[in-house]
C-alpha cells in the first residue's frame, strides 16, 4: 500500500463529503474539503492535493471553473482530477427529454463553454476520471488506486 | 373569409327560370299565332267557297234567264244564314246590288274609300289581293273574300257591251267568333302553358333537391360537424350518385382521423409518461446517492464500533429518507386535483411565519430575508396549508438563486392587495433565468439545481395559485434577479 496521500474533496452537499471521505479513509488515504471553488481555490493555496474529487455544480463557484483553471496552471495540470457528477451535468443531456441541451451559465461564463460537449473532451482537456451519481465506492477506489500508484 | 352561400339548385333555377320561360313564351306565342292563322284560314276558305257558290249561283241564275236575277238572292240568303256571313253583289259602277246586310243594299261603294281602298290601293282599278280584313259599317271586324263577275262566256251574250268585269262579290266572314275562338285558344294555351312550366319547374326543382340540394346540405353539415370536432359523424345519403361516394370518402377520411387522434392521444400520453419516468429517475439517482452514502458510512460504523459514523451515516440516512418524503409528496400533489379549503386567512401572517422558519439557514448562505408587507389588505379566504407552501417553496428557491455563484443577497417578500385581488410576490436579486430557463419552468422534474430539489416546487406553486382561481407571473432576467407573483382573486369571505 503505498503512502497516504492527500485528496482534497471539492463538494457542496453534506451527503457526498460524507461519502466521499468515508471511502478516502477506507483507502488509507487523507482528505480535506473545500465547499465550493472559492474555498478550493485557497485548499490548493495552502496545500498541494495529490488527487482531487471535484463536484462540478455548486454555487460561488462552478467545479467547471475550477477545473480549468487546474489544468491551464503548469504547476497544478499533473494533479489527477476526478469529476464527481450526475451524467447530465456534464453531458449536458437533459433527461427530462433526453435531448441535448447547452448548460446554462448561472453566471459562470467557462461553465456556459461547456455546452454541449460530450464527457469525454473539455476543450481538449480531459478529465482524469468520471463518476457518476449514485457513487459505486468499489468504482471510485479502484480510479484512485489507479490514479496514485 | 367565406363569400355569401347559395345553394346549387337557387343558382340553378334562376337561371334556367328565364331561359324556360323564353322558351315557354316564344312556343306559346308560335302555337297561339299558327292556330289563329288556322283559324283565320279555315274562315277564308268557307268565305271563298261561299263566294264560290254565289257567283255560280249569279251566273245559273243569269243564265236561266229570269229578269231579276234574284237565284242569286236566294243562294246567299241561305249561306248567309248565320250572322256571321254577310254577302254583298257590286256591279261594276260599285251600285250595291244585292246585300244580305239590310242596312248596305242600296249604297254605291267607291274605290278610293274604305272598305274598297282595303286592296284597291290609291283607288287602283286592279286590287292587290282578294282577302282582307276589313271593318264595316258598324266597326264590326270582317274577313272578306272577294271575287269577280267575269263577262265571259255566255254572259257576252247579254252583256256584249259591258267590260270583262261586269260585277264583284264580297263574301264576309264576321271575325268576332274567330276572335273569340282565338281568345280562347290563346287563353286555353296560356293556362296550359303556365301549368306546364309550373309542374316542369317544381319537378327540376324537386329533383334538384333530392339528387342536388338534400346531399349536398347533408354534405355540408356533415363537414361541418366533423371539422369542428366532432368525429363521429358519419354522412349518409339515401341517393347512389358521385356524392354518395364523396360521402363515403368523407366518412373514411374521418374514421382515419378519429383513429389518428386517439393514437397521437396515445403517444402523448407515452411521452408524457416517459418523461415524468425519466425526472424521477433523475431524482432518485440523487436520493440513492444519499442513502448509499449513509449506508456505507454506518456499515463503517458498524464494523470499527465507531458511534460517531453511526451518527453521522444515519444523519445522511434521514436526509435521504426526507428527500424521498418530500418527493412524493410533491409528486402526489400535483397528481390530485384539490379543492382548497378556504379559511379567513391572512397571508401577511404565513409570510412572516416563513420569514422566522427560514431566517437561519438564510443568514447562514448570507441572504437577507426581508418583508413589505401591504397592513391594509386584510384578511382573504384561502386554504393556509397550500398557500404556506407555495410561498415557502418560492423563498427557498429565491434563497437558492441568491446563493447561486454569489449572484444575490437579498430576497424581499411583498404582499399587497386591491379590491379585485390579492398579490403575493417574491423578489431575489440573485441569478436570474434566461429565456430558455424561463420556456421550461414549469415543466416537471425540470431543476437547475444538482441535488436537493424535487424538480416539482414550482409545478406545485403553480397548482396551487391555479386551484385558488389565481394566476402565477414570472418576471426574470439573467444576472438581475427573479420576481414570482402570485394573483389572487378575492372572494366574498
Amino acid at each position: 500500500m503505498s503512502d497516504p496521500k492527500e485528496i482534497l474533496i471539492v463538494d457542496d452537499s453534506e451527503t457526498n463529503v460524507v461519502f466521499l471521505s468515508q471511502i478516502v479513509e477506507d483507502i488509507g488515504h487523507q482528505f480535506r474539503v473545500a465547499r465550493n471553488g472559492k474555498e478550493a481555490n485557497l485548499a490548493i493555496e495552502a496545500s498541494r492535493p495529490d488527487l482531487v474529487l471535484l463536484d462540478l455544480m455548486m454555487p460561488r463557484k462552478s467545479g467547471i471553473a475550477v477545473f480549468q483553471e487546474m489544468k491551464e496552471d503548469p504547476n497544478l495540470k499533473e494533479i489527477p482530477i476526478i469529476i464527481i457528477t450526475g451524467a447530465s451535468e456534464v453531458t449536458g443531456v437533459d433527461l427530462r427529454s433526453g435531448e441535448e441541451s447547452p448548460k446554462e451559465t448561472y453566471g459562470d461564463d467557462i461553465g456556459h463553454r461547456f455546452g454541449a460537449v460530450l464527457h469525454e473532451k473539455l476543450s481538449g482537456l480531459t478529465p482524469d476520471g468520471f463518476i457518476e451519481k449514485p457513487i459505486d465506492p468499489t468504482l471510485l477506489s479502484e480510479k484512485i488506486e489507479e490514479l496514485l500508484p | 373569409m367565406t363569400p355569401k352561400v347559395q345553394s346549387v339548385r337557387w343558382r340553378i333555377m334562376v337561371r334556367l327560370l328565364p331561359m324556360l320561360a323564353l322558351i315557354f313564351i316564344g312556343v306559346l306565342y308560335w302555337l297561339g299565332e299558327n292556330l289563329g292563322n288556322a283559324l283565320y284560314s279555315t274562315n277564308l276558305e268557307i268565305a271563298r267557297r261561299s263566294n264560290m257558290m254565289v257567283v255560280n249561283a249569279v251566273e245559273l241564275s243569269m243564265l236561266t234567264d229570269e229578269e231579276t236575277h234574284s237565284q242569286w238572292d236566294r243562294v246567299s240568303r241561305k249561306i248567309a244564314r248565320d250572322e256571321t256571313t254577310e254577302i254583298q253583289v257590286v256591279n261594276i259602277r260599285g251600285e250595291a246590288l244585292f246585300s244580305t246586310d239590310p242596312d248596305e243594299g242600296g249604297t254605291t261603294y267607291h274605290l278610293d274609300d274604305s272598305p274598297c281602298s282595303v286592296c284597291h290601293e290609291n283607288g287602283s282599278k286592279q286590287a292587290s289581293t282578294q282577302t282582307a280584313f276589313i271593318h264595316d259599317s258598324k266597326d264590326a271586324p270582317y274577313q272578306v273574300f272577294a271575287a269577280p263577275l267575269n263577262n265571259a262566256g255566255d254572259c257576252r251574250t247579254c252583256h256584249s257591251k259591258e267590260g270583262p268585269k261586269l260585277g264583284m262579290v264580297f263574301v264576309q266572314q264576321s271575325l268576332e267568333p274567330i276572335h273569340e275562338q282565338v281568345r280562347a285558344i290563346q287563353i286555353g294555351i296560356a293556362i296550359a302553358g303556365v301549368i306546364a312550366m309550373v309542374l316542369t319547374i317544381s319537378t327540376i326543382r324537386m329533383l334538384l333537391g333530392q339528387y342536388l340540394d338534400r346531399p349536398l346540405r347533408r354534405l355540408v353539415a356533415g363537414a361541418r360537424a366533423i371539422g369542428t370536432g366532432n368525429l363521429q359523424h358519419t354522412i349518409e345519403l339515401s341517393e347512389q350518385t358521385e356524392l354518395a361516394v364523396l360521402a363515403d370518402t368523407l366518412n373514411a377520411s374521418t374514421v382515419r382521423l378519429a383513429g389518428l387522434q386517439k393514437e397521437l392521444v396515445e403517444q402523448e400520453r407515452l411521452a408524457a409518461i416517459g418523461e415524468t419516468v425519466a425526472g424521477l429517475a433523475h431524482c432518485l439517482k440523487n436520493t440513492l446517492n444519499g442513502l448509499r452514502a449513509g449506508q456505507y458510512v454506518i456499515d463503517r460504523g458498524v464494523e470499527k464500533n465507531d458511534t460517531e459514523k453511526l451518527k453521522t451515516g444515519w444523519r445522511v440516512m434521514k436526509e435521504g429518507v426526507h428527500q424521498v418524503e418530500r418527493l412524493t409528496s410533491d409528486m402526489l400533489y400535483c397528481v390530485k386535483e384539490r379543492v382548497p379549503e378556504r379559511e379567513p386567512t391572512d397571508p401577511n401572517e404565513i409570510i412572516r411565519e416563513i420569514i422566522d422558519l427560514l431566517r437561519e439557514m438564510a443568514t447562514e448562505k448570507e441572504v437577507e430575508l426581508r418583508a413589505a408587507l401591504d397592513e391594509e389588505m386584510g384578511v382573504e379566504a384561502l386554504d393556509r396549508t397550500m398557500i404556506y407552501r407555495a410561498i415557502l417553496n418560492l423563498v427557498t428557491n429565491a434563497i437558492d438563486a441568491c446563493t447561486e455563484s454569489e449572484s444575490g443577497d437579498l430576497v424581499i417578500l411583498r404582499s399587497q392587495g386591491t379590491p379585485e385581488e390579492i398579490v403575493l410576490t417574491v423578489e431575489d436579486n440573485g441569478i436570474g433565468m434566461s429565456d430558455a430557463i424561463q420556456a421550461r419552468l414549469f415543466t416537471r422534474f425540470f431543476s437547475t439545481k444538482s441535488s436537493g430539489g424535487t424538480g416539482l416546487g414550482l409545478s406545485v406553486v403553480k397548482k396551487i395559485t391555479e386551484e385558488h382561481g389565481g394566476t402565477l407571473r414570472v418576471k426574470s432576467e439573467v444576472g438581475k434577479g427573479t420576481e414570482f407573483h402570485i394573483h389572487l382573486p378575492r372572494t366574498t369571505v
